[in-house]
């Protein structure tokens, strides 16, 4: 074996033990060593953020499906109004003191939505990335519709669920 | 909710469903046994015979026909053959090779079409020459 | 130099074994410094996998012979490039690129999750470290690509039909396609292990999923393209277990990338979804244990060499550690919802679900039967393609059908009357397309006509899908139609994505059912001057060359073709008669044709070794052949556009399981 070879092999072994030793020499004495992990509070968060993301993405498709064509005028009235109910459910579940202070007050008690007039959604939207922020209150007259076609999976979409 | 989840219902079904298909497709034609020389013995219905070639190789001029004889890849039992059809380029007598057919009166007669050779496996230690 | 191979090679095990124990001991008693020291002997283990392959690949490049493998493989005139492809060419060299691949891929699966998703990343650590163990053993102990030997002065050489660029990249693909399948399999396990019940596991390993997937898919159809070229019957698939080996975990990994959307849109089987990452990684094995072992040809075989025993209990030691882990994690895989309707897109994916894994169940029957037989019977019982084709098509056709409805449904339930609008304007394409081919004669093949009309349908709904997205979103946002169009895919990427890769199955599907259901084949003798007429050509056989080439003696036939009186060239189908490794490869000519997408192909069989130089000549014409290889772009074309990162969605994914960390607690 050559002498190249010896100091090859030599160098790979140091630097292994070396890697695998890395942390504890970084830290001869750690304060916390505990291997961070989802306690019952933070495995019930995540649940309820993956439901609030699906609800709303769900809204999201359905709102798009709806525009394109592919779910009718009633099938989107039959199913939009237990989708917001879910999402209103599911945004107040996650920030509660926040939801109760900026809602509506119908909305709050979570009533069976009135189906809405065919016309399209009336509410701005944020763009895709930003967090999820507490429903605004409405402009009075039907705006524009701005919002972007569903991406999978959208975040946080300001509601108002009227 | 009171009812059984459909999910599970459509499964089942569809396990059956593909349960059948399979059945019936294998009752009707069913697969070709793969046999070695020493394991034809009087068999005369339609084999698969796997085998090394031993010569001398016999081709009839003119036309797409080759006579030989087949032996156990690790033994002695061997039984001739003749073939009517295209012969691989591999093909040489200490190859193996297999062919379909049938044997009758002690000659196995291969279909046209079914004879293809056995390249060594080249993940395999191939040491032979 | 060997020893130092060998060295790294035990170093590797080393650290294989310390991710295993140390990072399982961390994860279950919760130290952090522990797991992140596992995390680096999993990233070092790449460092001496790596070292390991230079030392190969440097014996490789130098030609030096007393390295067995290199003797094995390679010889003095072997082109550089083949030299290099030596490395995967045998045995010891593929067990060691899967050790590469699989310390790269786990090295960067810890690098990409060390921040975010800690927790997770401490269990799927131990996993990674058990395969790796597996393999870096066997390289250690059963199978070293190190043994040396007295240097003999040339070695064995390649096999002349696997010197071929197609035979290079092949492989190397399909291993990253099987190796990439771990990573998934070590998050799902990670998740039942550390017992979380949340998306996460499927979030993170979603693009390895995805990109193995392509993998698979390219690197099968560039073994095609080499069968179809090289070995030169006629065919591109001749359902051979080894090819069978990668098709199976491909048909896998696509229901799950499927089953998977599921689970993220309705919460909905989980418990399908462990199982099916866990059966996909198990056919990766299996196939690399099937490519390995000689075992389908001959449960003899498999018995002379002691890896396939070795392959097979680590099968089973995978297969039976998931179950039980799903078994005892039952009550976390709860379904939250259930299937609210037969007639929905959920349901579209159960059955295109159902559909795949009964088809690789019947694959894997057809594998593995005759190993069975022998070993029940004595008798080995052999499938043929007959069986395969008969389930491609029950299988297949149905699928191809779903692949049009399931973009065509909404979620959740969809009421037959918006059914109805949606399948207007594909299902008239169909019908159209359908009539149309059935009037020049496309009748001749119910399966091929069924085929081509389900296509139709499948691409109308495709397309119909993308002007539907871009009408709707001009009418929003205003602007060109161009710019609709990049708005709408740069904002559903996966879908869209999704859609194109759906069109190249389809153009695939067309291509096989063309070149399959709607060829001709025309076999003839001629001799110098014959003319031999298939379907609207005519080919005239001129003369015979022999001619020296570099390793070779080439036999070539000239033949002049023409068709409707206009002569189209001359084309050359012959032999190569490769003397030192006494060997003869079928060299066939083909002509493709731009416009039809067709292949006139041709084989000389037979020369007659008589002075009249007649040959056999073999001709088929192979319609649609050509959209095969273009579907193949087109694929890689969608599944690039499906995996590309999208900043909005990582930030959205970081925020929510980075909320796990804020201290909401009061």
């Amino acid at each position: 074996m050559t002498a190249f070879a010896v100091g090859l092999a030599a160098l790979l072994a140091v630097a292994c033990v070396i890697a695998v030793a890395l942390p504890f020499l970084r830290e001869p004495e750690a304060t916390d060593d505990r291997l961070a992990e989802p306690d019952e509070l933070d495995r019930r968060r995540l649940e309820l953020a993956e439901e609030r993301d699906r609800v709303l993405a769900d809204l999201k498709e359905l709102e798009f499906d709806h525009r394109t064509g592919k779910v009718s005028d009633e099938d989107y009235r039959a199913l939009v109004g237990p989708l917001r109910a879910r999402a209103a459910s599911a945004l107040r579940a996650l920030e509660p003191r926040a939801q109760a202070s900026n809602l509506p007050r119908s909305a709050a008690m979570s009533e069976p939505f009135p189906a809405p007039a065919p016309a399209p959604e009336p509410f701005p939207q944020p763009d895709e990335g930003d967090p999820p922020q507490p429903p605004t209150i409405p402009d009075p007259e039907p705006p524009p519709e701005p919002f972007p076609p569903p991406d999978e999976g959208e975040p946080g979409v300001s509601r108002n669920i009227r | 909710m009171a009812r059984q989840s459909p999910v599970r219902l459509v499964f089942a079904v569809s396990i059956a469903a593909v349960l059948a298909v399979f059945l019936l497709y294998v009752s009707v034609s069913g697969g070709t046994p793969s046999l070695q020389p020493s394991q034809l013995k009087n068999r005369t219905q339609k084999v698969a015979l796997v085998g090394k070639v031993v010569g001398p190789e016999l081709r009839t001029a003119g036309k797409q026909e080759i006579r030989f004889r087949l032996r156990d890849v690790k033994g002695t039992a061997a039984v001739p053959v003749v073939y009517k059809g295209s012969v691989p380029d591999q093909f040489k007598p200490g190859r193996e090779v297999r062919l379909e057919g049938r044997l009758q009166n002690g000659l196995f007669v291969g279909k046209p079409g079914t004879l293809v050779t056995k390249c060594p496996s080249k993940y395999q230690a191939d040491k032979r020459a | 130099m060997p020893e130092l191979g060998r060295a790294a090679l035990v170093v590797c095990l080393g650290l294989a074994l310390y991710a295993l124990f140390a990072g399982g001991f961390a994860a279950f008693t919760r130290r952090r410094r522990l797991a992140v020291s596992a995390q680096n002997a999993l990233i070092a283990a790449f460092g001496a996998a790596a070292v390991a392959s230079g030392v190969l690949l440097s014996a490789l490049l130098r030609n030096d012979f007393s390295f067995q493998y290199v003797a094995d493989h390679t010889s003095i005139e072997l082109p550089t490039a083949y030299t290099i492809s030596a490395f995967w060419g045998g045995q010891e060299g593929s067990l060691l690129l899967w050790l590469l691949v699989l310390t790269g891929f786990s090295a960067t699966a810890v690098a990409l999750n060390r921040r975010v998703g800690r927790d997770l990343l401490a269990w799927a650590v131990p996993v990674l470290g058990l395969v790796a163990v597996f393999f870096s053993f066997m390289l250690v102990a059963v199978s070293s690509p190190f043994a040396t030997q007295a240097a003999p002065p040339d070695g064995a050489g390649l096999n002349p039909s696997l010197q071929n660029p197609y035979m290079m990249v092949h492989p190397p693909l399909l291993y990253l396609g099987f190796v990439g399948l771990t990573v998934p399999f070590a998050f799902a396990m990670g998740a039942l292990l550390a017992r979380r019940s949340d998306e996460a596991w499927i979030v993170s390993t979603r693009r390895w999923t995805l990109a193995a997937w392509t993998f698979l898919g390219v690197g099968q159809l560039l073994g095609a393209h080499w069968a179809y070229v090289e070995v030169g019957w006629g065919g591109y698939y001749a359902w051979d277990p080894v090819e069978n080996a990668a098709l199976m975990p491909w048909l896998a990994a696509t229901a799950f990338l499927h089953s998977v959307m599921i689970q993220e849109k309705r919460g909905m089987l989980k418990v399908w979804n462990v199982l099916l990452v866990v059966g996909a990684f198990a056919l990766a094995l299996f196939g690399t244990f099937l490519t390995r072992s000689g075992i389908v040809s001959s449960i003899h075989s498999f018995t002379e060499s002691s890896i396939g025993a070795w392959f097979l209990g680590f099968i089973v030691l995978v297969l039976a550690g998931s179950l039980f882990l799903v078994l005892t994690r039952l009550p976390l895989l709860r379904a939250k919802t259930r299937l609210e309707s037969l007639v929905s897109r959920e349901a579209t994916f159960l059955y295109n679900n159902l559909l795949l894994v009964a088809l690789c169940l019947t694959i894997l029957w057809g594998v593995v039967f005759p190993i069975l037989s022998e070993a029940v019977r004595g008798e080995q019982i052999t499938v043929g393609a007959p069986y395969y084709n008969f389930f491609l098509k029950a299988f297949g056709l149905p699928l191809l059908l779903l692949m049009g409805i399931g973009p065509l449904i909404a979620w959740r339930r969809a009421s037959l009357r918006s059914l109805g609008r949606s399948f207007i304007w594909p299902a008239g394409a169909a019908l159209v397309a359908g009539a149309t081919l059935l009037a020049f004669g496309a009748g001749s093949s119910p399966a091929g006509l069924i085929a081509y009309t389900f296509a139709a349908f499948v691409l109308g709904s495709i397309v119909y899908e993308f002007v539907r997205g871009t009408r709707a979103r001009r009418a929003l946002g205003g602007g060109s139609w161009l710019s609709a169009f990049n708005g709408l895919v740069a904002r559903n990427r996966r879908r869209y994505g999704g859609y194109v890769v759906h069109a190249s199955i389809v153009l695939l599907a067309i291509g096989v059912t063309g070149s399959s259901a709607y060829d001709t084949v025309r076999q003839q003798k001629l001799r110098p001057g014959e003319t031999m007429a298939v379907r609207d050509y005519r080919l005239t056989y001129r003369d015979l060359e022999v001619r020296q080439g570099t390793n070779a003696e080439e036999l070539r036939a000239h033949l002049d073709v023409e068709r409707d009186g206009k002569s189209l060239g001359s084309i050359q189908a012959g032999k190569n008669d490769y003397r030192a490794e006494d060997q003869v490869s079928n060299e066939v000519g083909i002509r493709s044709d731009k416009l039809t997408l067709e292949d006139l192909f041709v084989i000389a069989e037979q020369v007659e070794p008589t002075s009249d130089q007649a040959i056999h000549f073999r001709v088929l014409v192979k319609p649609l052949v050509n959209l095969i290889w273009i579907a193949g772009l087109v694929f890689l074309a969608g599944a690039l556009v499906a995996m590309w990162p999208s900043l909005a969605e990582q930030r959205r994914l970081a925020e929510r399981y980075r909320e796990l960390r804020a201290p909401a607690r009061a």
